[in-house]
């Protein structure tokens, strides 16, 4: 099935349409998301220390 | 080895058998899920039988060979049926339109395949010591193979007398003398769980590419990474529970009334939440809310709604108790309570004795460990903190992942508008009913424990699934990359820990059981047979010894500080511990210390003072 008729008929089953400008403006609100984790969770922070501390016990080796 | 192998295989085989004989014709993604409920019900099966058998006193104890026999016989059984039934088969599903899979999904699933392949490569060498698993989950099977019995007490502790599917499959391993792959009884049910995913997605989104997605998301969940290499048991009942959705919703599509047998898709249904229900007395709750939803769907959508209903109630309730109703026949018969040793308590009348589900389950517990008051709970997907977690917080019970916080929330919030949109479509509502209930139980009754609610966390994602389609139908270069991203990330921060593990078994090389449990290889040298007192909690599991032969007493089913009476009652022969057990166990007047030596961590360099006294008993 290619795209356009996947497109189709997805908007012909579940009764939906979206707007590329919603598309664009859901995608923006996902990617900030994405920021708003990378900002914020621990496991992101703890993993860059865990690399940082990789990198400077490999450089001293 | 070559009988564990073929015991699994012949259970793969008879699953095959039955699925091809039960399901010829049906879509491929259905034949999975029921391919893998029918092979691990052929793997429970003999275990229960062979159990049951001993407590019954009809053999001595339950040993390996009377297992493969019970195997055998199943095989039998089912090749007869093959060979009884079988028809020629026409092909309905006809030929699958092709599928051009998006570049970044493929390169997405290759991400995800590689953090596995790299959680494979650390575990399947290695041994398990996640805290719950080397503490209690690993032990039970162990005492099952070394006592040859399967029986329990009213005074059993609770973790030795639950209901335990995932640890009956461990327990064919254990029975076949092996230790390491033991992490593989998680990965079937895994397979059962992304086949289920992807159908319930494919059925909402109607998209095969935000099907797939869904995968995607799913194998991303740190929780579910590092339960697929680990001894706990709720990645196993979640895999069936989410398998009954799959094929409940697959039983629904089917109609009695137009010639088409609904018993077959309800009986596997029943099947695969009973593997789910003898796993973990948690999933008696989601159980009881699918087997109710479809019970009343089925009467609903029926001419004859109380005949439908009342035959699909007993359709489920008996492949229900087919896998399950071991445990509870075994509670019921040896301590009175069929929930032991669960304590059921109504208006202050004590209906069932046993342990108040709040002494397992503590209140609170959520709170100052994954989040600082339940409003936390908003934003844990973009927090995920865990007080005291390990490398990088990520473990078997904490975590959503990149992929999760960047699409789930927004696809839910989709979802909710689109059956706001469509309000007489009633699959949506009947999925969103499903979702806000499941999130009740896990708020309520299983006090947010992360990991217990993971089937709200599957739906979640499963409910993604329009919301990706929308989104990824026009193909935009932005969203497959940022899909591609996040999935990227969060595979690189699961798969660190793993790579660093086996990173430092190369640098330090450590290969030994020993070396990787971290204990006094004194411990290997002790008589076989031999009853070990463990006051290493996280190193119960180590205690039985690389020859799997110390049978271990974890110092929990003490209940309280040890005692002359305790080592008599429990027949102790050598008590281990450390510095801080010195005090406890020097209180007692039968002990002998015979070995207290510094043992060296080879990794962090700090060393430890482990003591092993022998008991002398006079019995």
């Amino acid at each position: 099935m290619d795209r356009c008729a996947e497109l189709d008929q997805y908007r012909v089953e579940m009764d939906v349409e979206i707007s590329a400008r919603w598309r664009l403006r859901l995608t923006i609100l996902a990617a900030l998301s994405l920021a708003a984790w990378m900002l914020c969770s621990y496991p992101m922070a703890e993993s860059l220390i865990v690399i940082e501390r990789i990198v400077a016990r490999l450089a001293n080796l | 080895m070559l009988l564990v192998v073929a015991y699994f295989a012949a259970a793969i085989w008879t699953g095959l058998i039955l699925t091809r004989l039960l399901f010829a014709g049906e879509p491929r993604r259905y034949r999975l899920i029921v391919l893998v409920v029918l092979a691990q019900t052929a793997v429970l099966l003999p275990v229960h039988a062979v159990a049951a058998m001993e407590l019954a006193g009809l053999i001595d104890r339950v040993d390996s060979v009377y297992l493969a026999v019970a195997q055998g016989l199943i095989l039998c059984v089912a090749l007869a049926c093959h060979r009884l039934y079988a028809r020629p088969q026409i092909d309905t599903e006809g030929h699958a339109m092709p599928w051009n899979c998006p570049w970044f999904l493929r390169l997405a699933s290759v991400a995800v395949g590689g953090a596995y392949l790299v959680g494979a490569a650390n575990a399947l060498p290695g041994y398990i010591r996640e805290f719950d698993a080397a503490r209690y989950h690993l032990l039970l099977p162990l005492r099952w193979t070394i006592d040859g019995s399967f029986s329990i007490s009213s005074t059993t502790d609770w973790r030795m007398s639950m209901p335990a599917n995932a640890e009956a499959s461990m327990f064919v391993i254990f029975a076949g003398g092996f230790e390491h792959f033991l992490s593989v009884v998680q990965w079937g049910p895994l397979f059962g769980l992304t086949a289920a995913v992807y159908c319930l997605a494919l059925s909402l989104s109607k998209s095969r590419d935000a099907a797939w997605m869904c995968v995607v998301v799913l194998l991303t969940i740190p929780i579910i990474f590092f339960q697929s290499f680990s001894g706990y048991v709720d990645l196993f009942a979640l895999s069936f529970i989410v398998a009954a959705m799959a094929l409940g919703e697959r039983s629904l599509e089917h109609s009695d009334e137009a010639g088409e047998s609904t018993w077959r898709w309800l009986a596997m249904a029943g099947l695969a939440c009973g593997i789910a229900i003898g796993t973990k007395h948690v999933y008696l709750a989601f159980g009881a809310l699918l087997g109710l939803g479809l019970v009343i769907l089925h009467a609903r959508k029926s001419l004859r709604p109380l005949a439908v209903g009342t035959w699909a109630a007993v359709t489920l309730l008996f492949g229900i108790a087919i896998p399950s109703a071991f445990w509870y026949l075994r509670a019921a018969l040896l301590t009175g309570n069929p929930l032991h040793p669960l304590g059921v308590t109504i208006g202050g009348y004590e209906l069932l004795d046993g342990v108040a589900p709040s002494k397992i389950n503590q209140l609170n517990w959520a709170i100052g460990r994954w989040v600082g008051s339940e409003a936390g709970w908003l934003v844990y997907p973009w927090l995920e903190y865990q007080s005291g977690g390990r490398m990088t917080r990520y473990s078997v019970d904490s975590g959503l992942g990149a992929v999760v916080a960047t699409f789930v929330p927004l696809g839910v919030l989709f979802f909710v508008w689109l059956a706001w949109r469509r309000r007489t479509d009633g699959t949506l509502w009947f999925w969103l009913a499903m979702w806000v209930s499941c999130g009740l139980i896990w708020w309520y009754p299983l006090h947010q424990t992360l990991r217990f609610g993971l089937v709200f966390v599957v739906l979640s994602v499963v409910m993604t699934a329009p919301f990706l389609a929308a989104l990824s139908a026009a193909g935009g270069w932005l969203f497959g990359g940022l899909f591609l991203a996040s999935t990227v990330v969060a595979c690189s921060i699961v798969a660190l820990e793993p790579a660093s593990s086996i990173a430092s078994r190369f640098i330090f090389d450590l290969w030994s059981r020993p070396q990787i449990y971290r204990y006094p290889p004194v411990i290997d040298d002790l008589p076989g047979g031999a009853t070990i007192l463990s006051f290493e909690a996280t190193r119960n599991m180590a205690m039985a010894g690389s020859r799997l032969n110390h049978r271990v007493v974890g110092s929990f089913e003490l209940h309280g500080r040890p005692t002359d009476e305790h080592l008599r009652q429990h027949r102790i022969d050598y008590i281990v511990g450390r510095r801080r057990h010195v005090e406890r166990v020097e209180r007692l007047t039968t002990v002998e210390l015979i070995y207290r030596e510094k043992f060296v961590d080879p990794i962090s360099g700090g060393s430890e003072l482990w003591s092993l006294w022998k008991v002398n008993r006079d019995d």
